[in-house]
C-alpha cells in the first residue's frame, strides 16, 4: 500500500528545472528598464563613491557619471539657471505638473525645488515639504497632497498612476470615455501593490503604514492589484464611501457607505477663488436629482464647482428608459455591457457571479464580480453604471446573481 | 552585518550585481514554489520572473523584520495569487478543451515510474480544487515543509488560523482521495502529520 508519505516525496521530486538561461535573460532586460530606487540624502552621500566591491557595478557608475556629467553639460548651455526649468526638456507626456506649492522633487537622484509650472516625468519622486502642493494634467487631473506625503510618478497618462508612499493625496479626475483614467497604488510592506483605479470621479487616498483610508466623494473606483495591462481586478466602491483596508490583505477591507463617515472633500485646484465642497452639499446636489424622474447618470456626468474642466471627455452612458427593477433586468443590462465591450473578440464565452449588497431603498450598495469583468474591454465601467445608477431592486439585502456571457 | 544583509542593502539602493547574487540564492526555493502553487502550469518562467520583478521593486520596503527568505516567500505568494485571479478572469473561448485529467489512465501505465507519475499528477489535480487560502498553507507546509510560524508571515495570518487551515486542507483532500481511483489506495491520513 502506497503511504501518503510516499506521495508527498514523490510530489516535492516532482519540480522540473526551469529554463534558468531564458529567465535570467529576461528579468534583467526587464530590471534595466525598472526606475533605480530613489536615494535618499545619505545614500546620495554614500554613492558619491563607486561600490568597492564590484567590478561590473564599478563600470556602470563611472558609465552613469560621464553620462549625467554630460548630460549636465547639455543642460547648463542650454539653461543655466539650474532652477527646474530645464525640466521641460525631461517632461513625460501625460505626466502633470505643479501648480502650486512647496514642493522638491527627486528626479534621477537629483533634487529639484519646484515651482508652478514644473514638469513631472516618469520616476519622479514628489516630495511635499510643507503646506499642500497642488498639481495637474490639464483635462485629466488635478490633485493636491499635504506637507510630509511622498508620492511618484509610476507611469504617464492612460492611466497617470501615482504610488503613493506616505501621507495622502487627494484628486479630482475628469471622467474618460474608457478605461481609466488615473490611478494611485500603495506597496504594503510585503511588497504587494494595491491600486485604486479611477474612472472619472472625486477621491481621497491615505496611507499610515499599510493602513490605507480612502475617501469617496463621488464617482466609482476600482480597488484590486494593478494589472499587467487592462483594467484594474478587484472591487467595484460607488460614492459616497469610506473605506479603510490593509495593504498586506485586501479581504479585510471595510466599506462604509454612510455620508456622515465620509470626510469632506477638499479642492484640488491652485486656487482661492474656489472654497471647499462639503461632502453635504456634494450629497444635496445628488439628492437635488429625483430618481424616479431624471436620469440617475446625470449624478456621473455632473462635474464638481471646484474643478472647471474644459475640453475634457465626457462618459457616454447607455440610454436609460426606466430602473432596472429584476435580477433578470439587470444580467441582462450586464449581458449588453460586456458583449459590446467584446467587439472583436469572436467566439468569448465568459460566466461570473455578481454579488451585490442593496440597500433598503432598492440601489446596490456594493458589488462585486467573482471572477471580475477583467479583459472584457469597457464592459466594467458599463456595468458599473448599470448596477449603482440604473438599479433599483425591490429586495433589500445580499443578492448573488450568475451572469452568462456568450457571444 | 551580514554578507546577506549587505547584498540586500546594495541591492536595495539598485546594485544589480548585489540583486543577481540574492536572485541567484532565492531563485530556486522560488521557482520550486511557483510551480506547485500554479499546479505546473506553463506560466511558471513568467511568474518565477514577475516574482524577482517584484522584489527588485520592494527592497526597499524590507525591514529585516522577518527571514530574507520568508519575505521572498510572501511575494512569490501574493505574485501566484494575483496570476491566479488574473488567469480565472480570462474568458475561455469555446474551442477550448478543459485540461488534460485522465485518473484512470493509471491502470493503463507500463511500469512503476509511470504510476507513480500518474498519482504525482492526479494529487496535483486534486490539490488545485482547494480553495486559494487553503491549498496554499497546505503547499507551504505539507510540500515545501515550512513550518506554521513562518507560515503565518508569508501569507500574514495568525498561526492559529494557519493551523485551522491546515486541518480543513487535510480533510477536504482526503475526501477527494477517497474519490479519486488513483489515489484510492493512499490509505493514510493527514490527521497523523504534525502541524
Amino acid at each position: 500500500m502506497t503511504k501518503l508519505d510516499d506521495l508527498l516525496r514523490d510530489v516535492r521530486k516532482d519540480a522540473p528545472t526551469p529554463d534558468w538561461k531564458t529567465i535570467d535573460d529576461k528579468l534583467f532586460a526587464r530590471l534595466e528598464q525598472e526606475p533605480r530606487p530613489t536615494a535618499t540624502a545619505a545614500d546620495e552621500a554614500a554613492s558619491s563613491s563607486p561600490p568597492r566591491d564590484s567590478r561590473g557595478a564599478r563600470v556602470v557608475w563611472i558609465g552613469a557619471s560621464l553620462a549625467l556629467a554630460a548630460a549636465a553639460a547639455v543642460i547648463m548651455l542650454v539653461h543655466p539657471a539650474g532652477d527646474g526649468t530645464e525640466r521641460a526638456a525631461e517632461r513625460t507626456e501625460g505626466a502633470g505638473a505643479v501648480s502650486g506649492g512647496d514642493v522638491s522633487i527627486v528626479s534621477n537622484g537629483k533634487t529639484v525645488t519646484a515651482h508652478a509650472g514644473t514638469q513631472l516625468a516618469r520616476g519622479d519622486r514628489i516630495d511635499v515639504v510643507d503646506g499642500t502642493a497642488y498639481f495637474e494634467e490639464k483635462g485629466a487631473v488635478q490633485w493636491s497632497a499635504r506637507g510630509g506625503s511622498v508620492l511618484r510618478v509610476e507611469h504617464p497618462a492612460s492611466p497617470l498612476v501615482l504610488s503613493l508612499e506616505k501621507g495622502a493625496a487627494e484628486a479630482q479626475v475628469t471622467p474618460v470615455p474608457s478605461g481609466e483614467a488615473f490611478a494611485i497604488d500603495i506597496t504594503a510592506s510585503t511588497g504587494s501593490v494595491v491600486r485604486v483605479a479611477v474612472h472619472g470621479t472625486h477621491l481621497r487616498v491615505a496611507r499610515d503604514e499599510d493602513k490605507v483610508t480612502i475617501d469617496l466623494t463621488e464617482g466609482v473606483v476600482s480597488i484590486g492589484a494593478p494589472p499587467r495591462r487592462g483594467s484594474t481586478l478587484g472591487t467595484l466602491v460607488t460614492a459616497p464611501a469610506h473605506v479603510e483596508l490593509d495593504a498586506r490583505d485586501l479581504s479585510a477591507m471595510r466599506v462604509d457607505h454612510a455620508s456622515s463617515a465620509v470626510r469632506t472633500a477638499e479642492a484640488v485646484a491652485f486656487t482661492t477663488t474656489h472654497p471647499a465642497v462639503t461632502t453635504t452639499e456634494l450629497l444635496a446636489q445628488s439628492s437635488q436629482t429625483n430618481h424616479e424622474s431624471v436620469d440617475p447618470i446625470e449624478v456621473v456626468k455632473r462635474p464638481l464647482n471646484i474643478t472647471p474642466k474644459t475640453n475634457a471627455p465626457t462618459v457616454t452612458p447607455p440610454p436609460v428608459e426606466t430602473w432596472l427593477r429584476s435580477t433578470d433586468e439587470l444580467a441582462a443590462a450586464i449581458q449588453t455591457c460586456a458583449r459590446a465591450g467584446v467587439t472583436g473578440a469572436t467566439a468569448a464565452s465568459f460566466a461570473t457571479v455578481l454579488t451585490m449588497h442593496v440597500g433598503d431603498d432598492g440601489i446596490v450598495q456594493s458589488a462585486r464580480f467573482s471572477p471580475p469583468l477583467h479583459d472584457v474591454r469597457d464592459a466594467r465601467e458599463c456595468a458599473a453604471i448599470a448596477i449603482y445608477k440604473r438599479t433599483k431592486l425591490t429586495t433589500p439585502g445580499d443578492v448573488t446573481l450568475s451572469i452568462d456571457i456568450k457571444p | 552585518m551580514s554578507e546577506e544583509a549587505e547584498l540586500i542593502a546594495r541591492a536595495a539602493k539598485g546594485d544589480t550585481a548585489a540583486f543577481r547574487a540574492l536572485y541567484q540564492r532565492h531563485r530556486n526555493d522560488v521557482a520550486r514554489l511557483v510551480y506547485r502553487m500554479l499546479n505546473g502550469s506553463a506560466d511558471v518562467d513568467d511568474v518565477v520572473q514577475e516574482v524577482f520583478v517584484q522584489v527588485f521593486r520592494s527592497l526597499k520596503d524590507f525591514r529585516g523584520q522577518s527571514k530574507f527568505s520568508t519575505w521572498v516567500h510572501r511575494v512569490a505568494v501574493n505574485v501566484v495569487l494575483m496570476h491566479r485571479r488574473a488567469a480565472r478572469s480570462r474568458p475561455t473561448y469555446s474551442e477550448e478543451l478543459p485540461p488534460e485529467h485522465t485518473p484512470d489512465d493509471a491502470s493503463v501505465l507500463p511500469d512503476e515510474d509511470a504510476d507513480r507519475r500518474a498519482r504525482v499528477r492526479v494529487f496535483a489535480a486534486l490539490l488545485d480544487r482547494l480553495a486559494e487560502k487553503k491549498r496554499t498553507v497546505f503547499v507551504l507546509h505539507e510540500i515545501e515543509g515550512i513550518s506554521p510560524q513562518e507560515i503565518a508571515t508569508i501569507v500574514g495570518a495568525p498561526v492559529l488560523t494557519v493551523r485551522t487551515r491546515l486541518f480543513y486542507a487535510r480533510r477536504e483532500l482526503e475526501a477527494l482521495m477517497a474519490s479519486e481511483p488513483a489515489l484510492a489506495q493512499v490509505m493514510a491520513t493527514f490527521s497523523k502529520e504534525t502541524a
